[in-house]
């Protein structure tokens, strides 16, 4: 953990979250540890309350953990967090655009506040609507448009500053499938790009699709770590979405055994 | 901190702002309909009363006095006793006292002040007077005058004071029971400003709350707009990851809430310039002279100046409200308290003989109605101007802070979806309170204590001080600390200090007094008018030692402040301070907060004795150490106060001309600094109780 590893885009080192609700402890995070190389995608896939948007969460600087370490490109996120944000794309479905400006006015204000200056904000604007398609949309207010144009704003609200390192959580949430489709075709341009992505979700076929390296995280733990195919070869199983049950399974039943 | 950032929040916010356009119209519109309806219901008022015959006649209780030369030379006695009582008021305050004796009899002409500072107190002899009779005194002032109407309270006391003196000699003369009763009755109090002048000083009041509250209302809204709004439409979330610091977004946020304030109190202005002067100055344009609620150029400046103070203040309250809601539905339930805390110390305002003097300046709100009644009745004096800049600019300053800390605390909770942890009840003993926890609690106590508490003193009895010290200082602290099951020995360090140490506290006395002494010189040679609130502390002191004896007077002004005051001060906010930051801040802190809690005029006197309370509980580890340093230095001054004629006559022998501002007293004062300072600081650091802990220092 002292070494740092300026090869990996993101690493993190023995993370512990933990929330208090109705007067009880819950532990959401339990000493996760994740290294994500440059230039990969790495898919995190857990079910619904696994602590997956909370370790993204902490791994964007919105949230402190309670113990633990965030490293991106090497630099501790504690120390270094206004420049590390700089560099980091954030989508989640807890971060909307603002429903009383139009799409346009959205992008620029973010773009704004990442310091780029107008030109470059409306030069990016044009090479997201090559891929996008929202032209018919910018100048609509959020408020008035489907979960799917708010979500493309939202992606290209995500990309303006062209991060190195992007964080999606449930990105595909409401999308249709042709928008699901260029949402993947997004992200592996920027893969080819060089730019590191860290992707959480629950559906599998998405994983499946773009995923260089998965971890399944459940009840706050990283189960596995590893590449697809090993990870059929290790449960012997024949896809992805029989892997996980496999693990899952696996891990429920190492619980109930009081050994 | 990147002002770049702060402005393209509030760039954005603004912009938001008006793009809805309904609220913005409602902000605008409401004080411009509001206004005329205020004037025309007070028009309406002064208008009635004016019309009205003045009943004011001067009754006189006709009673068989036998002893005709008694009650002359009771007159004189009370001539002199009010002269001697008020020897000092009649520089500082300007107050002429001129007691005629009129001869005639059922006198129905009002007489004239030469000056609206002056007050005269009109005795009516009786014409066949009796041991039991009553001698009337008619008191004439005028309201307009905010000092007399204020001494005007002081002289029916001093009367009252000087009957039972009187009483007290006949009694001991006759050596007999309760024959006399009252040799001076106040028959009735006759405010000679034009009957009018009382209206449109409530009309003024009300014009000063109704603004009040309209700009609080805005800033609550526009609070809403930015925070609560934010979180549920799940927009927080994207600001916070952009490399945005939490503080750029929350003053950036801030200063949107406050330009709000200030729009709607500018729309306020204009309804009240439009429609305020006009209709109630054209009633009776010769008894109100030029200056009443007419607007000049410097008046209409000063207002505006005086505009900025006022949203910054809204603003901060709001904006420290709504950090706590997660969505604008809970704002609104929010805001009420708000509302509360806002309106019910304007409403003070409204009382009669409540003047900006003394206590007034340091409640929030209550102090900043008052200030704009005097300016609409053009009684404001740069004094005034500057103490309630202060006051209002720094008491922003806290809340804003604290607006900062809160909602970023509520954001990170919020963000795990959890229950907001200061309400999270432990399982099992803990420590310590946390730094939230702790500022958490100190923050309602100093809430509750400078509101209801400040609200109880003025009531001005034993029991009302006391309970505002532990009602509002002590319990709700003591009842969070066992909610949140926190082990008082570990977290308020219950030890007790050790003898030597208990000698240095008695030695360092004597240096910490000539510090506060010399700091109190100094900011009474830079404001003069100063003097007046300490005076009044000292009345009080003199009164209670005259009613209920030195004990209680003891209890009230030594123990209950020594107690309480330490207990949040170098207890809780200290100790939860520490959990996060430096000794020397924590003791700067607590010093200041305890500094200003007691009000403006005397923090300054105020922030060594602070200080080193910070110091000594830090290096005794102990808060019975401070509680007992701080019951002696309030005793002293305590007892300094009621035997203040013995030591005066005792100087005098000493040394006859010494004069207790002269420059001379310093020498010795530094002299005494320097040669007990060190044996305290020996004393006190040299032996340790046995639970003190090395590592902590």
């Amino acid at each position: 953990m002292n070494q740092l590893d300026t090869n990996l885009a993101i690493e993190i080192a023995h993370l512990y979250k933990s929330f208090h609700a109705n007067n009880k402890e819950i532990k959401v995070l339990k000493d996760i540890n994740i290294k994500i190389p440059h230039g990969k995608v790495f898919g995190l896939l857990g079910p619904n309350g696994a602590g997956k948007t909370t370790a993204l969460r902490i791994i964007a600087g919105i949230l402190e953990p309670d113990k633990g370490e965030v490293f991106i490109n090497g630099c501790n996120i504690k120390k270094n967090k206004a420049d590390i944000q700089r560099k980091i794309g954030y989508l989640s479905t807890g971060t909307q655009s603002y429903p009383i400006f139009t799409g346009r006015e959205n992008i620029k204000l973010f773009g704004s506040m990442y310091n780029i200056s107008k030109e470059v904000i409306n030069q990016r604007i044009k090479e997201l609507n090559n891929v996008l398609a929202f032209d018919d949309i910018l100048d609509k207010k959020c408020q008035e448009m489907s979960t799917g144009q708010k979500q493309k704003i939202n992606i290209a609200r995500t990309l303006i500053h062209d991060p190195e390192f992007i964080i999606f959580d449930e990105p595909s949430n409401g999308l249709d499938i042709l928008t699901s489709k260029k949402l993947m075709d997004i992200i592996k341009e920027k893969k080819e790009q060089g730019k590191s992505i860290f992707y959480s979700t629950h559906i599998l076929s998405e994983i499946e699709l773009i995923a260089d390296e998965i971890a399944i995280i459940y009840k706050g733990e990283i189960l596995i770590c590893a590449d697809k195919t090993t990870l059929i070869q290790q449960t012997n199983t024949s896809n992805l979405s029989e892997a996980f049950l496999a693990i899952i399974e696996e891990h429920a039943s190492k619980n109930e055994d009081p050994s | 901190m990147n002002w770049n950032n702060v402005l393209i929040i509030y760039k954005k916010e603004v912009l938001s702002f008006f793009k809805n356009k309904e609220a913005l119209l409602v902000m605008l519109l409401v004080p411009l309909i509001i206004y005329p309806g205020i004037m025309l219901v007070t028009g309406d008022l002064v208008a009635g009363q004016l019309t009205k015959k003045s009943k004011a006649i001067l009754n006189l209780d006709i009673v068989d006095v036998s002893d005709n030369d008694s009650i002359d030379k009771n007159l004189i006695g009370l001539q002199t006793f009010l002269q001697d009582r008020y020897k000092e008021e009649l520089n500082v305050r300007k107050v002429t006292f001129s007691i005629k004796v009129q001869q005639t009899y059922k006198s129905k002409k009002t007489p004239s002040l030469k000056e609206k500072s002056e007050i005269l107190l009109s005795f009516t002899k009786p014409s066949n007077p009796t041991a039991q009779s009553f001698g009337d005194i008619n008191i004439y002032y005028d309201s307009r005058d905010d000092i007399s109407s204020v001494a005007v309270n002081e002289i029916e006391i001093a009367i009252e004071d000087y009957n039972s003196t009187l009483l007290n000699d006949e009694l001991i003369k006759r050596n007999i029971s309760l024959d006399i009763i009252n040799l001076f009755h106040i028959q009735d109090f006759h405010n000679i400003a034009p009957k009018g002048h009382t209206l449109v000083k409530y009309g003024s009041s009300l014009i000063a709350i109704t603004l009040i509250f309209l700009v609080f209302v805005s800033c609550q809204y526009a609070a809403t707009e930015v925070l609560p709004a934010e979180r549920e439409q799940n927009t927080l979330e994207t600001l916070l990851a952009t490399p945005l610091e939490w503080k750029e977004i929350i003053v950036g946020k801030y200063f949107a809430i406050v330009s709000a304030g200030i729009l709607n109190a500018f729309s306020n202005l204009t309804g009240i310039v439009l429609f305020g002067g006009s209709i109630i100055a054209s009633i009776d344009q010769q008894s109100y002279g030029s200056d009443l609620l007419t607007f000049t150029p410097l008046k209409v400046f000063t207002l505006l100046l005086t505009l900025i103070p006022l949203a910054l203040m809204c603003g901060s309250l709001a904006l420290l409200l709504v950090s706590f809601a997660k969505t604008r539905m809970a704002a609104s339930y929010y805001s009420l308290p708000g509302m509360l805390l806002v309106s019910i110390p304007a409403a003070i305002s409204l009382l009669p003989n409540t003047e900006l003097t003394g206590i007034w300046y340091s409640i929030p709100f209550a102090n900043i109605t008052l200030y704009f009644r005097n300016l609409f009745l053009g009684n404001i004096t740069v004094f005034s101007t500057i103490i309630i800049f202060i006051n209002i600019i720094g008491f922003s300053g806290i809340l804003a802070l604290c607006s900062i800390f809160v909602s970023h605390r509520k954001d990170q909770v919020l963000a795990g979806g959890a229950n907001f942890s200061l309400f999270y009840r432990p399982k099992t003993e803990k420590g310590s309170l946390s730094l939230s926890e702790g500022t958490f609690i100190a923050l309602i106590s100093f809430i509750l204590f400078t509101t209801i508490g400040m609200v109880l003193q003025t009531k001005m009895e034993p029991w009302s001080i006391a309970l505002s010290f532990w009602g509002f200082l002590f319990v709700p602290s003591l009842l969070y600390m066992k909610f949140k099951r926190v082990n008082p020995m570990d977290f308020l360090k219950l030890y007790l200090p050790t003898a030597t140490q208990i000698i240095g506290i008695l030695i360092s006395l004597i240096p910490i007094l000539a510090l506060a002494f010399i700091f109190q010189m100094i900011f009474n040679t830079m404001v003069p008018e100063n003097t007046q609130s300490s005076e009044m502390m000292q009345n009080l002191i003199l009164n209670f030692n005259n009613q209920y004896g030195i004990f209680i007077c003891i209890f009230i002004f030594a123990i209950t402040p020594g107690v309480t005051e330490e207990f949040i001060f170098r207890g809780v906010l200290f100790s939860s301070l520490k959990n996060k930051y430096s000794w020397i801040l924590v003791i700067l802190i607590t010093g200041i907060i305890f500094a200003f809690i007691h009000g403006i005029n005397r923090a300054i006197p105020i922030l060594p004795v602070g200080i080193f309370l910070g110091w000594l509980r830090y290096r005794t580890q102990s808060i019975f150490s401070v509680i007992f340093f701080h019951i002696c230095f309030n005793s002293i001054a305590v007892l300094q106060t009621i035997f203040s004629n013995e030591i005066q006559s005792k100087i005098n022998g000493i040394a006859p001309n010494l004069e207790i501002n002269d420059i001379k007293v310093l020498i010795p004062l530094v002299l005494f600094i320097s040669l007990t300072g060190p044996l305290a600081y020996f004393c006190i650091t040299k032996s340790q109780h046995k639970y003190f802990n090395q590592d902590e220092l």
